[in-house]
């Protein structure tokens, strides 16, 4: 059994940050969170987020596995305005999710979730730790797409800088210390990434968020930030670009 | 990928290490050093491309390589999306950045912990679906950081389309394997299933699949649930491998794919009539619907299905496929597809209508010659002859051997015909009796009109006789 009832934002939120990285997910449910956890089709990112029963104005659920296609469910909310209400209810005997947005129910079959595995959250040494909000880093994020594929996420005892590489130009975005909330690092880490991954799940950020940086040298980068007011983990790994060595 | 609760009997014994491959000892030595290659620098040839006709285990080959070398891997399917941009999207970015494992284990190139993409049905790539794949397919080799499997039946298809894969590329032939490769592979099934199979029928399947392995195991598993006697039956007898190994993936189109547009088309691909392949589906739809109310519908389709087929019978238009075939795809995805949770594996049961109608071939042909031997005699049609004079003769029959000897003297009549008058097995004691008894009196009398005349009046004296009731 599963019923819930909660505000239309905090699910955009949630789907827009799934929907960054797949477009079927197996969504976990229990008597007390939401969890989903998923590895995008070409293996490069990986996604855990958590919605605790208290981002919900409603909450009754056995445990359950529920094989959603994020595409659709992401279009009907579209037509909810903000501030309105959506129910959700697991109809177990016709294996559909309904979802109610005002006087409109869309009802959508589930998928079939044999097959769709699980991951376990890796357990990574990331030594550098930086603390920003999603505002700050924007700017330079949407200053590199024209420039290159990839970016370099550097942090340094002092600083901490995204850099961009093309061919003819580069983009540098650089926050020392005092511009950060937190930076924690010893010694310099540095990483290459993929930018159209990295900017897609930026801009699944909610805007006024404060998200952490882990960061090692050649290694993922972990993503973490809370959604519906500390009531949602999310927690996205990159997997580092390859250099190439040609 | 030691998945192996598989109840697809080919993906449950799909080979974990290179060594299990059947035959193709020098493809695999290849593909090994094309691996090998990988361990110290990035080689110039970063693809390897897999030739050879369905079902030899290219797939498997590829699979086993992945296993061996403990790499994590990615595989695209020609039923995924394989336009330019989704192509850019799988294998470019993932064949250039490191990998998380399915099972979220960080996978560290520069450790050696390496991805395989594989691209399954290379050569198949088209219409507007896939418009610009072949190209991508180079580009994201060309830098590619990963090592990439191209899989194709057809090498120049392929080389057609996207020419600079012949440089990026190491191309590795496959072999056929020998009928008997194929049954060493079959026997080492059935002693971990622990089934029983009779050895010819197994000699027999091996010979079939013509080397094609898949094809081999799908048979296999499509008899496994029958009586040992059946199967023989349905092996030897059914000119069997008239069925299309594609069988298996047109059912699971239908039952499990989430596009009824998708199950369509594999129909269409499939080198299949809907008249034959109506019994698959019909066979398997309570296998995999449990939902009594889509059960139903699904056989509500499959009827109107059916209802065409039947005007293509009657009016010999045979542009009614179409609608029968679409009804039997589309309309049974519909109800069906990817809302149950079936394992692929069980849909491929052979359907039990054919075996059936098999077993009861010299039944059938046995009550057809008798009708026609009696409608003669009588100078009626044969539905008279079936409807209103064969049940007197029955009757007749059992209470009265000496006119059942008469009637089969008269009408030269087979074993099979006396036995479905008498109602028993055609090799029972009564028939071998009767048949004794005609061949004595054959030698005792030879005035063959007076025995003709006797068995007519016979008959019809009998017959007022009966009338009197």
């Amino acid at each position: 059994m599963f019923q819930a009832r909660t505000k239309a934002d905090t699910l955009k939120e949630l789907i827009a940050i799934v929907s960054t990285l797949v477009d079927e997910a197996k969504f976990s449910i229990s008597s007390e969170k939401i969890t989903l956890r998923a590895v995008d089709p070409a293996h490069v990112a990986m996604l855990d987020v958590q919605l605790k029963k208290d981002a919900f104005e409603e909450y009754k659920a056995d445990e359950v596995d529920l094989g959603v296609d994020v595409a659709k469910i992401d279009q009907f909310l579209r037509l909810a305005r903000a501030g309105d209400i959506v129910d959700l209810a697991h109809d177990e005997d016709k294996r559909r999710l309904n979802v109610i947005v005002g006087n409109t129910t869309k009802r959508m079959s589930l998928i079939d979730t044999t097959g769709m595995t699980e991951p376990k959250v890796p357990n990574l040494n990331l030594p550098a730790k930086v603390s920003l909000n999603i505002e700050d880093i924007m700017q330079g994020i949407r200053a590199s797409e024209s420039v290159s594929d990839h970016v370099a996420l550097v942090a340094t005892p002092e600083y901490f800088e995204l850099i961009c590489e093309g061919d003819t130009d580069q983009v540098q975005l650089k926050l020392a210390k005092d511009q950060l909330v937190e930076l924690e690092a010893k010694e310099k880490a540095r990483s290459l990434f993929p930018l159209e991954y990295f900017s897609n799940i930026m801009k699944s950020v909610p805007s006024g968020t404060k998200l952490t940086f882990s960061l090692g040298v050649d290694y993922p980068v972990k993503i973490e930030f809370s959604i519906a007011g500390e009531n949602g983990e999310v927690k996205y790994f990159l997997a580092p670009r390859i250099e190439s060595g040609d | 990928m030691g998945r192996n609760n598989h109840l697809d009997w080919t993906e449950r014994y799909r080979p974990s290490n290179l060594s299990e491959i059947i035959g193709n000892g020098s493809a695999v030595k290849q593909l090994r050093s094309w691996a090998d290659s990988w361990a110290k620098k990035r080689p110039k040839k970063k693809g390897a491309i897999l030739v050879g006709p369905p079902g030899i285990g290219k797939t498997s080959a590829a699979h086993a390589l992945a296993n061996e070398y403990g790499w994590d891997m990615i595989e695209l399917n020609a039923s995924d999306k394989r336009n330019a941009s989704s192509i850019d999207k799988v294998v470019g970015h993932g064949s250039r950045s490191d990998s998380f494992s399915e099972e979220g284990e960080f996978r560290s190139s520069a450790r050696g912990e390496l991805k395989l993409i594989v691209f399954d049905e290379a050569d198949n790539l088209f219409g507007r679906e896939d418009y610009g794949g072949a190209k991508a397919i180079v580009q994201a080799m060309r830098s590619s950081a990963q090592p990439i499997i191209l899989i194709v039946n057809d090498y120049y298809e392929l080389t057609r389309r996207a020419s600079g894969v012949k440089k990026l590329a190491m191309t590795i032939y496959m072999e056929i394997p020998s009928a008997n490769q194929v049954l060493n592979a079959l026997k080492i099934i059935i002693s971990k299933e622990q089934i029983e199979i009779p050895s010819e029928v197994l000699v027999q399947i091996a010979k079939n699949s013509e080397g094609d392995i898949r094809a081999a195991i799908n048979d296999l598993q499509s008899i496994a649930h029958l009586r040992p006697d059946q199967m023989s039956e349905v092996v030897m007898d059914l000119g069997w491998r008239d069925i299309p190994p594609q069988t298996y993936q047109v059912l699971e189109e239908i039952f499990l794919s989430k596009d009824p547009s998708e199950a369509r088309k594999a129909l269409i691909r499939l080198d299949e009539t809907p008249d034959k392949f109506i019994l698959w589906v019909d066979e398997n739809i309570p296998r995999v619907i449990k939902d009594a109310r889509a059960r139903s519908s699904a056989f509500d389709m499959l009827s109107r299905s059916d209802i065409f087929l039947g005007r293509v019978g009657r009016r010999q238009h045979y542009r009614f496929w179409a609608y029968s075939s679409e009804l039997m795809s589309m309309g049974i995805a519909v109800v069906s597809g990817g809302k149950f949770d079936v394992y692929s594996g069980t849909i491929r049961r052979f359907p039990e209508y054919l075996i059936k109608m098999s077993q009861s071939k010299s039944r059938r042909n046995a009550l057809k010659t008798l009708i026609s031997k009696i409608a003669k005699e009588h100078h009626t049609s044969s539905e008279v002859a079936r409807e209103s004079i064969i049940p007197y003769i029955r009757s007749l029959c059992i209470s009265n051997t000496e006119f059942a000897v008469e009637l089969a003297m008269e009408l030269e009549l087979q074993p099979g015909e006396i036995a479905l008058l008498l109602g028993v097995e055609s090799d029972s004691d009564e028939v071998e009796r009767i048949m004794n008894m005609t061949e004595g009196a054959d030698r005792s009398s030879s005035e063959d009109d007076e025995g003709k005349d006797r068995a007519d009046r016979c008959v019809e004296g009998q017959q007022l006789s009966l009338f009197e009731f």
